[in-house]
């Protein structure tokens, strides 16, 4: 795995960590989880689905109800949140409201009693970090929500804690500040090398910044694996549908890598879930790997699958192009392609062929299948 | 289109009439209180509106005769300790409600708010008995007791509405950056809460100021409260002098009240 990859120890190891209320209600179910010095870990999923929990665990607001915490080597099952050395900004920046910028960001040094100069030196090297020198006298309510998260970063920063937890940091800013501080934060962990745990429901942004993405759904990890290949070699229906557009298909497996449509038409399986013969199996195909051709053309990729359809709708939207299309098994499917002049007009009703690369299909496990793995 | 106007036109006329209505009960209320007030200025030794002629013999014979000056003293000294012990008592009691859940938590914040609930002339009686058996002649913690019984719920309640508004996640971060419990208490919930303490500080200030029932039944020879020496004046003659005590506490209350709103609003 890619977790092996990265040298060192964790500087955070979860071991069977699990949160269950009252009334049997189970916010997380048991849990492993590494996560590598300087590594940048995005816990992803919808919310409910255990990873706001699992943060809280990690800084000890929240006790688990089993398991144990180790941070950089030490266990921190026990400690408490001002014992553990951490960093945390919260969506609401959670700034404290009667100090100034500068203040907030001596904060975290006063409480660890540093000598008055060593402060003075350390906060306004931080400030400069995050371009916010200039602000320093200003009361948080002053700043912009933008400005308002950039302090709350540089309040992290400033005491270098081993692990900077991100509890959906941007998800109060407007899109154009969002992506800017996405790069921010990005420059910074590159330029610091600190470990962050950043907590998203936002799958662009995850799938912008992290090295290592663990996806989350109903209190339990489904797939933990780099952007590339969770987008590429998603495991489950969940994990396809969760990130990026997808095409799912419900097919029958008949015979090694084969599959076959309600329609009949048989399928080539590139890769993914290991099928049974004559049992049922959803496969992926993304939008950008469809292609769609004339009826009556014959096709030009090696090893394709080709289903007859009948185009639905066209639409421009900007730089890509998406094309509805009803193919023969009676599902429609969405064909992406990037917006170009030359394009072929295709007009609804038309009838056509959709082909894809056997490489590009992908055997998905059902997703009842997740309790066992 | 035409129906909406109507309907708004006919609820601002309602409208008007409630504002109406309401500025003619607040007037009937008030006017008899500010009525004192003229006739705190009349020379003649009987308490008569509209006042014959204007001096400030009432508030010399407040300030140099009798033992007014000392009533005061004796209210302005129970007030203070009153305001301390219900501020001290009823923030830890709000921060201790708001931030955790245990069973039997509504119990005790019923409990907590009883003494407003219960009539006061029941928890003076409550209070005469106890302090009758136990004996604490002499002393004025009596009222101070009785009061703070009494405006402990009104410091509960304007601190829970303070700590309600204060972003949880504050305290949460303050603790993350290392700050040990006591530090986030002292430098995060206590200055956040500022402006709610003095506030709950002031109301309970001037519910033991004014307090006349508790303070008649527990306070012993040589400890009457102002409103107490009031009460027991009216009873014996009809002195002008009351409505010039009775104009003075006018103006304290509503300073008070004045400057509550001011912190109040400052956030």
């Amino acid at each position: 795995m890619q977790r092996d990859a990265l040298i060192g120890e964790p500087m955070v190891r979860l071991t069977g960590v699990a949160k269950r209320y009252g009334g049997g209600v189970i916010a997380l179910d048991t849990l492993d989880l590494d996560v590598m010095k300087g590594e940048f870990v995005a816990l992803l999923g919808p919310s409910g689905s255990g990873k706001t929990t699992l943060l809280n665990i990690i800084a000890g607001m929240t006790p688990p109800s089993r398991g144990s915490i180790h941070i950089a080597g030490d266990d921190m099952t026990h400690l408490p949140p001002s014992k553990r050395n951490l960093g945390m900004v919260f969506q609401n920046y959670a700034l404290l409201p009667h100090m100034s910028v500068y203040e907030n960001v001596a904060f975290p040094l006063r409480v660890r009693k540093l000598a008055e100069k060593d402060i003075v030196k350390k906060v306004e090297a931080v400030l400069d970090l995050v371009q916010l020198g200039h602000a320093k006298k200003r009361l948080p309510r002053e700043l912009s929500g933008g400005q308002q998260q950039r302090v709350s970063l540089a309040r992290c920063i400033v005491y270098d804690p081993s692990l900077i937890l991100m509890d959906e940091p941007l998800g109060a800013l407007d899109k154009k500040l969002r992506e800017q501080m996405q790069s921010e934060i990005k420059r910074l962990h590159k330029t610091l090398g600190t470990t962050i745990l950043y907590v998203t429901h936002d799958q662009e942004e995850a799938l912008s910044m992290a090295d290592r993405i663990v996806l989350f759904h109903q209190g339990r990890i489904v797939q933990q694996a780099s952007p590339a290949d969770l987008y590429f070699k998603p495991r489950s229906v969940f994990a396809a549908n969760f990130l990026g557009a997808s095409n799912i298909l419900s097919t029958t497996a008949v015979g090694d890598g084969i599959a076959q449509l309600k329609s009949g038409e048989t399928i080539r399986i590139g890769s993914g879930a290991a099928v049974i013969n004559n049992e049922p199996v959803m496969i992926l195909v993304r939008p950008e790997c469809l292609r769609i051709e004339r009826y009556d053309e014959t096709s030009h990729l090696s090893a394709a699958n080709s289903v007859p359809g009948q185009i639905v709708s066209s639409t421009i939207l900007g730089n890509v192009t998406n094309h509805h299309v009803l193919i023969a098994d009676g599902h429609t499917v969405m064909a992406q392609e990037l917006t170009r002049r030359t394009a072929h007009d295709w007009v609804p009703g038309e009838q056509v062929k959709v082909t894809w690369a056997a490489a590009d299909t992908r055997a998905l496990e059902p997703d009842e299948m997740d309790v066992h793995s | 289109m035409k129906e909406t106007a109507a309907s708004a036109s006919h609820s601002t006329w309602i409208t008007h009439c409630a504002n109406a209505w309401a500025w003619f009960g607040y007037a009937f209320l008030v006017l008899p209180t500010l009525v004192i007030i003229p006739m705190s200025f009349n020379s003649t030794d009987e308490l008569a509106f509209p006042p014959d002629s204007f001096s400030l013999r009432q508030y010399e014979a407040f300030f140099l005769k009798g033992d007014w000056l000392s009533s005061t003293f004796l209210s302005f000294k129970i007030a203070i300790a009153t305001a301390v012990l219900a501020v001290v008592i009823g923030i830890t009691a709000a921060y201790g409600l708001a931030r955790s859940s245990f069973p039997g938590r509504g119990a005790i914040v019923l409990f907590l708010l009883s003494p407003m609930l219960v009539p006061v002339v029941v928890v003076a009686l409550g209070l005469y008995l106890y302090f009758a058996t136990l004996g604490f002649s002499g002393s004025a913690l009596p009222i101070i007791v009785g009061h703070t019984l009494v405006a402990i719920p009104f410091v509960i309640i304007t601190a829970s509405s303070a700590l309600r508004h204060m972003e949880r996640n504050i305290e949460s971060a303050a603790m993350i950056m290392g700050a040990s419990p006591f530090q986030v208490f002292r430098k995060v919930t206590l200055p956040l809460l500022r402006s709610g303490i003095i506030a709950s500080a002031l109301f309970a200030f001037l519910i033991s100021f004014d307090e006349v029932i508790i303070a008649y039944f527990v306070g012993r020879a040589g400890f009457s409260t102002l409103p107490v020496k009031m009460f027991s004046t009216i009873q014996w003659e009809i002195s002008p002098v009351i409505a010039a005590v009775a104009t003075l506490l006018t103006i304290l209350s509503t300073g008070i009240c004045i400057l509550v709103t001011i912190i109040m609003d400052r956030k």
